[in-house]
């Protein structure tokens, strides 16, 4: 399992919320909670209303495994998960299908209970929130979720731009559309690419580079 | 899936020099002698500077009771010490002798194998005489015990095989001395104890046949295969379990034995396509390697020198290293031969010709990527290094190389990462 | 001190023998389209290589490394993509596909030889699926056309492939089959040229005929077992084989030798299960000839049948053998 580079042991409230959400976003440094993205995140709205599902369930339940999460039993602690966000994402369902917009409530109605599910809660809350201070596990699950959601939501913009030409759907002069097969296949290779991207720049602190890279040179250059 | 079909198709012939008789190397001037072999074989100098010496005095004695005196080759005079890196013994104190006489070793017309000698006795003799085995460098009175000790070894092999297109000093020296060299094996035979005798000899090419027509068939195991590498080299009803010796070994000790001269020169053969006349070479142990390469004239500049056969051997650029025990095959190649080298294609051909059945390219890939804790299942420890895989790799990869320090790194891992 | 070991003696090629021998097939596949199509292929051909070895330079000045392209794979990619588009495919598209082979297939996971994904099925996959339009119309053979760069007038004809997945008859005769007189693709349409290129590859050890056979065997196995026409069962079998990239598929990704298994029993196995996928894309894919997808989702799993094939052959020849 990927485990985070940082040392989380101190209080540290905005370094913590920091690394969670860019030096190891859990979309792009842990590969965790690709599917939404892939499959739900199609537009910038709908990036939007999964980021704030994920901040509602992740908080009160890293909040809440933090405390008391070290004295229950190893094997009570999925069942506790699932049946938390369970509970909260219903409420969640319920408030957006009847108070915020139908039409999206449509759109993503299989998407939100399946966040119940989703590997982030097993994750940042069993490796992380369980073990760390309850401060740090509300900042890990800000974090977390804001990392998430810059992730969705970029992705979802470049996404409604090509194939619907709107942001937040309103329209925007550009031309290009793309069909209806490319889109998942061209987002999984842009978050490919987006992962590099932050390989190069987030861990540039590091002094040693890609091994591959330097392996690659060496041995070119040692024959001649 | 057949191994038998295993291994590189390979043209065994040998050249010129093996067509050619023996030459003695005519004017010796300088031989550099090793005073200690490093940690293999410590020795204390017994000779200073502006002594003089007579082939086959002692130079040096050893700390470890169980190892041989350094012999002197030559007859001549100390002219001073000198260090030097040799690759295949490390560092070295060598003395400088300036060499005014070198008697090359004869033999009786008709020899005859010598009666009522004892294995202790033969033992003693192959001690006094500083005998070194030219397959693999070690003792030959230390393989014997070794040999005598265990007792389960039913056949004495004397490796005349040389698998591969150059090395041919084996083969001169059978021809020449043939009936010494089968005494001498029949007398190392004796001293460890081992009821059977065979010589090993490759006969897929004509000349290895002639030579095979010389000797009784029950003495010879004579393979055909024409592949490399001959991993048949013993005889079906003893597979697995025979000891090797050298032909070169075998037949100083017949001289040991029935002289008590000790063994002071070797055998090697020069040859290449820088050389004009290649030759199977008759040396002094200590003689320069320069030497060697003039008396059998270089004419184009070497681009490429090799110790040992082309598929084994180490190149060396300093040319005034010393010939010593255990050298038999000197190359000279006007070409470098230094072809680019790529990252792993994945075509599969090392796996393929491996006899061993092992996957050298996982190997390297474990072993480059850091990944040690995987290497134990692929048993790289299983590796003979016969090299066919770095020979037929497309993209010119040190394959043997890595899966031999892949093999020696297991277990030694932190100590590896200690010394970056 | 353990003395280093040169073999000075090298009895095997170079990769660039590897290169140059399919680059020969291409060679000869391109001037026989010439002779149906006219000089369009010939030119697709060209600048699509030409893409592949810019963006190959591009990249490598990019990461600050040696150029690479020195070892001909990037030519193969480009020449096997472009063996893999319609004549009529705009330029574009076809450089498109080239640059993106290069650029998201192999060059992020680190240049020749460290490649996972076949970079030619993935520059074609990313073809098929933004512009299908483009890479799936294919002319008609017999109208004698001289194609060069306008491809207005051209009528779009319906390769048999698409026809066996429309679920209709196709009424191709074998030997229009064989010669290429048919609507498809500008290299996978000859089978007489790729058979023989496949023989010559073989002879020349380039290719192994470890993942070919099984390969062609599952496919026709199960092309007999679910036939896609009525009517005649080994006509609907050989027009399964012979139509789309199947057979181009099985030749020249199938035996690549970076991303497909490297030991002959894992390539073996790797045959079955890639025919197995081929044969699933035909049937319940999208698109008419899924060989390009089938090949992507079986080249990550090589290392993994690579090893597996390895420990079960060699614990056989230790255990029952005895050859080691």
């Amino acid at each position: 399992m990927y485990k985070p580079t940082a040392s989380h042991t101190g209080w540290k409230f905005g370094q913590i919320f920091l690394d969670s959400a860019i030096r190891d976003n859990i979309v792009l440094a842990q590969a965790i909670g690709i599917c939404p993205i892939i499959l739900a995140g199609t537009d910038l709205k709908s990036g939007v209303v999964l980021t704030v599902c994920t901040l509602l369930v992740l908080l009160p339940v890293s909040f809440l495994m933090s405390l008391i999460g070290n004295r229950l039993p190893n094997w009570l602690h999925p069942v506790i998960y699932t049946l938390s966000a369970s509970i909260l994402l219903t409420g969640a369902a319920f408030v957006l299908d009847n108070f915020i917009s139908t039409t999206l409530y449509a759109q993503l109605h299989l998407f939100i209970p399946l966040m119940a599910v989703n590997t982030i809660f097993t994750y940042r809350v069993g490796g992380f929130s369980i073990g760390n201070r309850p401060a740090a596990a509300i900042a890990d699950a800000l974090g977390s979720s804001f990392g998430f959601g810059l992730v969705i939501c970029l992705v979802g913009l470049l996404r409604e731009l090509l194939r619907a030409n709107t942001i937040w759907g309103v329209p925007v002069p550009i031309e290009l559309t793309l069909t209806e097969a490319a889109e998942p296949f061209l987002a999984f290779i842009l978050l490919g690419f987006m992962a590099a991207a932050l390989q190069v720049h987030a861990h540039r602190k590091k002094d040693d580079a890609d091994p591959a890279f330097i392996v690659s040179d060496e041995e070119v250059d040692a024959r001649d | 899936m057949n191994s038998a079909k295993r291994g590189i198709p390979m043209l065994l012939d040998k050249g010129v020099a093996a067509a050619k008789p023996i030459v003695v190397l005519g004017d010796v001037k300088r031989v550099y002698l090793p005073l200690s072999y490093g940690d293999q074989r410590r020795c204390r100098p017994v000779v200073k500077d502006f002594d003089t010496v007579m082939a086959g005095s002692v130079l040096a004695e050893p700390i470890d009771l169980d190892d041989v005196p350094l012999i002197s080759s030559v007859t001549g005079v100390v002219a001073g010490m000198s260090e030097m890196f040799h690759p295949l013994y490390g560092q070295l104190t060598c003395s400088a002798i300036d060499a005014m006489l070198f008697e090359s070793p004869t033999d009786p017309v008709t020899p005859t194998m010598p009666e009522d000698v004892d294995a202790d006795t033969i033992m003693k003799c192959c001690k006094q005489a500083g005998i070194v085995d030219e397959l693999d460098g070690v003792q030959l009175h230390l393989k014997l015990a070794d040999w005598a000790a265990t007792g389960t070894t039913p056949c004495l092999i004397a490796d005349a095989t040389e698998p591969e297109p150059f090395q041919s000093s084996a083969y001169a020296v059978l021809r020449a001395h043939s009936k010494p060299v089968q005494f001498g094996l029949r007398l190392a035979a004796l001293a460890a104890g081992i009821p059977a005798t065979r010589i090993a000899l490759q006969t897929s090419y004509s000349r290895g046949r002639k030579l095979a027509e010389r000797f009784d068939p029950n003495d010879i195991h004579s393979i055909r295969r024409r592949r490399y590498p001959l991993f048949d080299k013993e005889p079906a009803e003893y597979r697995g379990q025979c000891g090797f010796i050298g032909v070169q070994a075998c037949l100083a000790l017949y001289r040991a034995v029935t002289d008590g001269t000790p063994q002071t020169s070797t055998v090697i053969t020069v040859t290449g396509d820088a050389i004009d006349e290649p030759r199977n070479l008759l040396v002094p142990f200590g003689t320069p390697i320069e030497a060697a390469l003039q008396a059998c004239g270089v004419d184009k500049t070497v681009g490429l020198l090799l110790l040992g056969d082309a598929l084994s051997g180490v190149e060396i650029t300093d040319r005034s290293l010393p010939i010593l025990p255990g050298m038999t095959c000197l190359l000279a190649f006007s070409d470098p031969i230094k072809k680019r080298m790529r990252s792993c294609i994945g075509c599969g051909q090392c796996a393929a010709v491996c006899h061993k059945g092992l996957l050298p390219y996982e190997i390297a890939r474990r072993y480059e990527n850091l990944q040690y804790e995987r290497l134990s299942a692929l048993e790289p420890q299983e590796c003979d290094a016969c090299a066919a895989c770095s020979a037929v790799c497309p993209a010119h990869r040190p394959l043997v190389q890595t899966v031999q320090q892949a093999a020696h790194s297991m277990g030694t891992i932190f100590v590896d990462w200690g010394d970056e | 001190m353990e003395p280093i070991i040169t073999p000075s003696l090298r009895v095997g090629r170079s990769v660039i023998s590897y290169s140059f021998d399919v680059l020969l097939i291409i060679a000869c596949l391109t001037v026989y389209s010439y002779v149906i199509y006219g000089l369009r292929p010939v030119l697709l051909t060209l600048i699509t290589i030409g893409t592949a070895m810019l963006c190959e330079a591009i990249a490598c000045l990019l990461s600050r490394r040696r150029l690479t392209f020195g070892d001909g794979t990037a030519l193969v990619t480009g020449g096997l993509i472009a063996m893999m588009m319609s004549p009529i495919t705009p330029v574009w598209a076809a450089m498109a596909a080239a640059a993106f082979a290069i650029w998201v297939a192999k060059m992020p996971f680190g240049g020749s030889g460290r490649n996972i994904f076949n970079p030619a099925a993935a520059g074609v996959a990313f073809a098929t699926f933004c512009f299908p339009r483009s890479v799936l119309t294919y002319p008609n053979p017999d109208q004698g056309l001289r194609l060069l760069w306008d491809t207005t007038a051209v009528i779009p004809q319906e390769s048999v492939a698409s026809v066996l997945k429309s679920g209709g008859a196709s009424f191709e005769t074998p030997m229009n089959m064989l010669f290429g007189n048919t609507p498809g693709a500008i290299g996978a349409t000859t089978i007489l040229v790729l058979l023989a290129g496949l023989i010559y590859l073989a002879c020349r050890r380039t290719v192994s005929l470890h993942a070919f056979i099984p390969y062609v065997l599952t496919c026709a196995v199960i092309a007999l077992v679910f036939p896609r026409t009525g009517g005649n069962l080994l006509n609907g079998v050989f027009l399964e084989l012979t139509s789309g990239l199947l057979l181009f598929g099985g030749i020249f990704m199938l035996n690549d030798p970076t991303t497909t298994p490297h030991h002959a029993s894992g390539r073996v196995i790797f045959g079955i299960l890639t025919g197995i996928a081929v044969m699933l894309m035909r049937h319940f894919g999208r698109f008419e000839d899924g060989v390009c997808f089938a090949i992507l989702l079986m080249n990550p799993l090589s290392s993994v049948i690579d090893r597996a094939a390895w420990q079960v052959s060699h614990f056989v020849e230790k255990r029952w053998l005895h050859r080691v």
